[in-house]
């Protein structure tokens, strides 16, 4: 258990994915125009990632490797990543239909983000176990989270702030994406 | 040849497993489908597009979209809604896989409201209360109802002060009040100048207000135009200001001749002013003379005098003075 732990902690801080490793960039600069929807697609990326992180460890070591069939994994993988998208589209429809009707298309882009195949991927020379996975994909659900939540708070001050005109928009995001990138890399000191 | 092959380079374990987790996934999404509880919010959306959205409150409920709630939980039956009509119960018994009702509803639907015209304070209490704005009128003007346009909901009943408005049914007092012009009663009326007839307007503004943020001059043509055979409230909506641009001509649905019916307003209010203005000289040209005639000292009684007068005024004067000259 304390291994999980360490797992957990580890891929939030100093391993953090976004910041660290530079995976799903696309919804990090994408989705963080607000905190309410940053939020929101924090929490079902969340679990898209421990879900298929657990789920594709799963189908790598019962199925992929005794029938010697590791070369399909991307494929796989990806189709076990859309399936639980999907499922988590049916869930939030069902429980939240306000929440769905406000993150519209980003639901089924997290599909394509990058960082959840990178979960699902890693895993597999990472982890040694289910519950090992399990937390890893939390682990990374929760720093993409953190990321994402951060920088969104971020983006609406810059919305209030006085920017010179040149950095205005999408270059000052930049810069802060990487002084916020700069401040994880310190965390990778502690391991 | 061709089985070699596929069993070389194609190993059938990843055939039977890729079909194999197609048809869990598969199973899976469509038992998520069914089992969860649908989707509400569109529901009541879809049900919501197919009410009339004239928020009359007939039903019982606030307004439509709470009606299309209640309709989703199955608290109201589909027949509660008479502006609507038979057709909308329909609609609603299609969506919602109900049995088709008759519609039921607490008010005759051949019933209009018609305001009784010389008892009208003009105080505007009904227009704001009407759910399906059927009722036009200004402060102090005499309201009238549009028939086309009244449901019959009664809405506007309580907030009168004076109880000037009567709930008739529409096949038997059609040809007694004539609600069809759509113009205010105003006492005005009688007064103001008639558009030029030359103009054939059939009543079909729908009201969509298209011409409203064309405008270059930020008026109201649709508001004008409701007003259009009464140029005084037509004043007071700015048709002055108009520069008869056609804007609003080009965008109306029903392709209403806007501009030239502002056009023609215009010439109309000009008309009129110069009639004021001219009324208003003379008037004052009048209360002078009369002034005059009433306070002004008599200037003088005699004519103009002649040589002799004078003659003699100037020998008078000589006597007066004592020159004797002769």
């Amino acid at each position: 258990m304390p291994d999980a732990i360490t797992i957990l902690l580890t891929t939030i801080f100093v391993n953090n994915f976004v910041m660290v490793q530079f995976l799903g960039l696309c919804p990090f600069m994408g989705a963080s125009n607000r905190l309410d929807s940053a939020l929101g697609i924090a929490a079902a990326t969340l679990f898209v990632m421990t879900l298929a992180s657990s789920l594709s460890y799963l189908l790598n070591a019962w199925f992929l490797v005794p029938l010697e069939i590791e070369f399909l994994r991307i494929i796989l993988f990806i189709v076990v990543i859309a399936a639980v998208v999907q499922f988590a589209e049916i869930v939030m429809r069902a429980m939240e239909p306000r929440l769905h009707q406000q993150l519209g298309v980003y639901v089924p882009l997290i599909t394509t983000n990058c960082a959840v195949l990178a979960v699902a991927l890693l895993n597999i020379k990472l982890a040694t176990s289910m519950i090992e996975a399990l937390f890893y994909g939390a682990g990374a659900g929760l720093g993409f989270g953190l990321v994402l939540i951060l920088f969104a708070a971020m983006r609406e001050h810059l919305e209030a702030a006085d920017v010179p005109k040149p950095f205005k928009g999408t270059p000052i995001h930049m810069i802060t994406a990487g002084l916020l990138s700069l401040a994880f890399m310190g965390f990778t000191g502690m391991s | 040849m061709l089985v070699d092959i596929i069993s070389t380079s194609m190993p059938y374990q990843a055939v039977l497993l890729m079909i194999a987790m197609g048809s869990v996934i598969a199973w899976a999404l469509c038992w998520a489908e069914r089992k969860l509880p649908p989707d509400t919010a569109s529901q009541i959306e879809a049900l919501n597009q197919l009410l009339p959205q004239t928020q009359c409150a007939q039903c019982g409920y606030p307004g439509c979209r709470p009606y299309a709630m209640a309709i989703q939980t199955g608290k109201a039956p589909i027949n509660l809604c008479p502006p609507g009509g038979q057709i909308t119960v329909k609609k609603l018994a299609e969506l919602t896989g109900q049995s088709l009702k008759i519609l039921s509803s607490v008010s005759d639907p051949t019933m209009r409201a018609v305001i009784r015209e010389s008892d009208c304070i003009g105080c505007t209490l009904c227009i704001e209360a009407c759910p399906v704005d059927a009722i036009i009128g200004a402060t102090q003007k005499t309201h009238t109802v549009i028939e086309d346009e009244c449901t019959g909901c009664e809405l506007c009943l309580p907030p009168c002060p004076v109880d000037c408005i009567d709930l008739v049914s529409i096949s038997l007092d059609t040809t007694s009040v004539d609600t069809t012009s759509h113009v205010v009663a105003s006492s005005l009326d009688k007064t103001q100048p008639q558009m030029s007839a030359s103009i054939a307007v059939s009543d079909d503004c729908v009201r969509c207000g298209e011409c409203i943020p064309v405008c270059p001059k930020s008026l109201t043509p649709v508001a004008m135009y409701w007003q259009r055979n009464n140029v005084t409230e037509m004043e007071a909506l700015r048709l002055a200001e108009c520069i008869e641009c056609s804007r609003c001509d080009r965008v109306c649905p029903s392709e209403l001749p806007l501009a030239t019916i502002f056009s023609d307003a215009k010439g109309t209010l000009r008309q009129e002013q110069q009639r004021k203005e001219s009324a208003i000289y003379s008037e004052a040209r009048f209360s002078a003379r009369e002034e005059r005639r009433t306070h002004a000292p008599p200037v003088s009684k005699s004519p103009i005098p002649t040589p002799s007068d004078l003659l003699k005024i100037a020998q008078r004067q000589r006597v007066e003075t004592g020159q004797d000259g002769i």
